[in-house]
């Protein structure tokens, strides 16, 4: 049977697609997000496993050469990045996807420049030992490297290819939330603030929340790719040319930009996973207001200019940067924060949540990801910025929205995905044994990072001295618990997975399921 | 599915292409003619502000071509067709990676090759936005924007030599010291903290000016110091009155004669020492202290033991 969509969803699509072409489509969505999310997932275990080194040698408790653990920060950071950036871009191409037609074929597209470009990188660090850094400051890789040749070029060629996948991604996702919702002005919301009378009045709805950071991203991406892409071409050009000069403020700049931008774009498009998750587990729907609406603009437009931050003590940089560095970090980060955790928390206040894997990891992803912002408020802000800039202290707030945040909302996603496909849940002694292990190690793991750059010692990475050597102890014991609990983590999603693929899939959602192969996507948010 | 816009109504297109192709061919005037620039082939930043207006015509070409042949499609979109995004986004690299600023004294002393270039610059940035528009309508104002902006931000650091900072023009100006013998050049290393006139950052980075001379005339205060720039220093310190901890890396990389040199400039700088005294630092100083290796604690641990300030 093919019947036809209404005229509005008509103009959604895009095509005149029939519900079965649509469902086809939003299965083959689901694949491709899977995909980018196994992808990501299984690069943050094994990344993790090399963070742990590092770690371990700075606790003196393992000799690792400098030039090694040099070449390991550089794979462990941008492997990382691209490792969350591959699991919130495969999600939100999916939850965008549900929305609006889009092509799979060029998620795929998508995919394969990251994964390529991971691959080099990796090729670089591992085999060629690059290890300049993931932020790579010019004139750094050029100047009396220890590498060879082809690994500066290789490392770079990749970091483009992630830049070129990313920039696909934003195109795509940018062009189906303004076809679906009625151009910028419908996706951002902007009648919602405007002309809210007439909004209301005409009976129009706003669009669904996590429509907002798929926008929001898309556009700063699209800024991002400008600027990484000009930085990586003069990179390039001067790898091939050493006669050819670059500035390198303006490199610094640029390459603070990508970066502080990239993983930012981590932690706000990885919310998306919260706000159609969490109200899975509340029977309640994350709203769309205006306070919500005005604060992912403010995000949109500080988290362009809040990278200044990084470059306080570069004191050739004009001042208004660095004020504007203060006042941007705190400008993209706090409305968002404030309108956010008040959803959360009003959308589980009294409303009998369901305390499983995936809410729980979404929860506490919310608290890792505001104690994260907090440090990072913190640090860019100038007076604290002076003892701790280039401290411990950098990585700890990074590690708490990354790993305390970000991760954790992959991973709830994850595990609401598998709990909806089974009957089977999870006993309390392994909700308790994860929360012990995954969420303590995670928190002793951050711990020792805050303390030792509280004690206010630069980072020299490779020798970490008292107190961060022994603190680096604590943070190892933190990674293995954490490691493990992970482990736990995977031998439980297993057994989920395999328990779905067998027992009838829950009996109140099965009449839904003609048609469409998840249940996800039936109850449509 | 989500609340949805009414239906576009058909416009006519035409006179908004013929806008572009104008705009367009302004824009590319500019550029060959460099109004506003002085003479653009002597300064690469200047010679990439002509390609700004280059690209940016090519750019309004390609939007007014993709309009021109989508006039009449108003309310459509081409969803399979994203492949059109690739040559888009390969046109936009190339474009950034042609503009290869050592090439410019080959390309212009050959006029037809530096025509070819600039015109490859119309042709792709057409392509780009073209593409990009054919592909999804306002993506192809964005993609002409991104070129526009990656080729007016290279002006100002691809190719370009970095300008003089006055951090590096206060060092350069340093006047010659009593040390002589590259003591001024050797403190360029100490120059990020301590800074040029020794003053140091308030809170931050201790000061020299106003304690190295307490350091100098303390007992074992130039062994100290010999330490401190050979293994480091970490942990609380008084200097100048204000109380600094930080940690100060070891510069022990660096030569005996240098590291000698840099101590002979900071004490006859800011060290008070009489205009006739001789260098209160030798290489050998620095090579007797390497005898015994220090942790950047344990030269704390020695600044205390002697009771400096």
């Amino acid at each position: 049977m093919t019947e036809q969509l209404q005229p509005s969803e008509t103009v959604a699509t895009g095509a005149k697609l029939t519900v079965e072409e649509d469902a086809a489509g939003v299965a083959a969505g689901r694949r491709l997000m899977n995909l980018f999310l196994a992808t990501g997932l299984a690069l943050v275990f094994v990344l993790m496993l090399v963070g742990l080194l590092m770690r371990l040698s700075q606790a003196e408790w393992l000799p690792l050469d400098p030039a090694w653990f040099y070449s390991l920060m550089t794979l462990h950071g941008a492997g990382m990045i691209a490792a969350l950036v591959l699991c919130g871009m495969g999600g939100v191409w999916y939850l965008v996807r549900r929305e609006a037609h889009m092509d799979v074929r060029l998620g795929y597209a998508a995919y394969g420049l990251l994964l390529g470009g991971v691959l080099l990188v990796l090729a670089a660090t591992v085999v060629g030992k690059f290890a300049a850094g993931w932020t790579t400051l010019y004139p750094l890789p050029f100047v009396n490297p220890t590498w060879p040749f082809w690994s500066t070029g290789a490392f770079f060629i990749g970091l483009m290819l992630i830049t070129a996948g990313f920039s696909v991604w934003s195109f795509q996702v940018l062009e189906a939330v303004m076809r679906a919702f009625g151009g910028l002005r419908g996706a951002l919301g902007f009648d919602l603030v405007f002309n809210a009378k007439a909004f209301k009045a005409s009976g129009r709805q706003p669009p669904p929340a996590q429509i907002l950071p798929a926008a929001v991203i898309a556009i700063d991406g699209l800024i991002m790719a400008t600027a990484s892409m000009l930085l990586g071409a003069a990179m390039l050009v001067r790898w091939l040319d050493p006669s050819v000069g670059i500035d390198p403020l303006w490199a610094k700049n640029l390459g603070y930009f990508f970066g502080h931008l990239l993983a930012n774009y981590i932690i706000y498009m990885l919310l998306a996973f919260v706000y159609v998750g969490l109200p899975r587990f509340t029977n309640r729907k994350w709203k769309t207001n205006a306070p919500f609406v005005i604060g992912w603009w403010g995000t949109m437009v500080f988290l362009l200019t809040a990278y200044a931050h990084h470059l306080y003590l570069d004191f050739a940089q004009p001042v208004a940067m660095q004020v504007l560095g203060h006042v941007a970090s705190y400008l993209s980060a706090i409305p968002v924060a404030v309108v956010t955790v008040y959803g959360a928390i009003l959308l589980v206040w009294r409303s009998g949540m369901r305390w499983t894997l995936g809410s729980l990891f979404m929860y506490v992803g919310l608290a890792g990801w505001i104690l994260g912002g907090v440090g990072a408020l913190l640090d860019a802000t100038v007076q604290f910025n002076t003892l701790l800039h280039n401290t411990l202290w950098v990585p700890g707030h990074f590690h708490s929205y990354l790993l305390g945040g970000s991760l954790y909302f992959a991973l709830g996603w994850v595990f609401q995905s598998l709990e909806e496909r089974t009957t089977a849940t999870t006993s309390r002694s392994v909700k308790w044994l994860v929360g012990v292990t995954v969420f303590g190690g995670t928190a002793l793991f951050v711990a020792a990072f805050y303390v030792a750059g509280a004690a206010g010692v630069p980072r020299r990475f490779a020798l970490a001295q008292d107190p961060s050597a022994s603190l680096a102890g604590v943070g190892s014991v933190g990674a293995v618990v954490l490691i493990a609990g992970l482990v736990l983590c995977l031998v439980e999603g297993l057994r989920l997975w395999r328990s779905g693929r067998t027992a009838p899939v829950r009996a109140a959602v099965a009449p839904l399921l003609a048609g469409v192969t998840n249940v996800g996507e039936v109850q449509g948010d | 599915m989500p609340a949805t816009t009414e239906p576009r109504a058909t416009v006519n297109a035409l006179p908004r292409v013929y806008l572009l192709l104008v705009l367009g061919a302004v824009a590319v005037a500019v550029g060959i003619f460099a109004i506003g620039l002085p003479d653009p082939h002597l300064s690469v930043r200047n010679h990439h502000i002509q390609h700004v207006f280059f690209i940016l015509g090519g750019g309004l070409y390609g939007l007014a071509l993709a309009m021109g042949l989508t006039a009449n499609k108003h309310g459509k979109t081409w969803p399979g067709r994203g492949v059109w995004l690739a040559p888009a986004l390969l046109a936009s690299l190339v474009v950034m990676v042609a503009m290869w600023p050592s090439t410019y004294p080959v390309i212009e002393a050959n006029p037809t090759l530096h025509a070819l270039q600039h015109g490859f610059y119309i042709v792709a940035s057409a392509v780009a936005t073209f593409c990009a528009y054919y592909f999804a309508r306002s993506a192809g104002w964005i993609m002409g924007g991104m070129q526009v902006v990656m080729a007016w931000a290279a002006a100002f650091g691809f190719g370009v030599n970095p300008g003089p900072s006055p951090l590096i023009a206060q060092v350069a100006a340093m006047p010659a010291t009593a040390s002589a013998g590259g003591g001024a050049a050797a403190y360029q290393n100490c120059v990020a903290c301590h800074m040029a006139d020794g003053g140091g950052m308030p809170g931050v980075f201790p000061p020299l000016a106003g304690h190295v001379s307490n350091l100098l005339a303390a007992e074992g205060g130039q062994e100290y110091m010999v330490r401190v720039v050979l293994y480091g220093l970490q942990g609380q310190i008084s200097a100048a009155g204000s109380s600094y901890a930080g940690a100060m890396p070891g510069w022990g990389h660096l030569s005996d004669d240098d590291l000698a040199a840099a101590l002979n400039h900071v004490s006859s700088t800011w060290g008070e020492l009489p205009a006739t005294a001789s260098a209160p630092f030798s290489a050998a100083d620095v090579q007797a202290a390497r005898g015994t290796q220090l942790t950047p604690q344990q030269v704390h641990e020695l600044r205390g033991r002697l009771g400096l300030p």
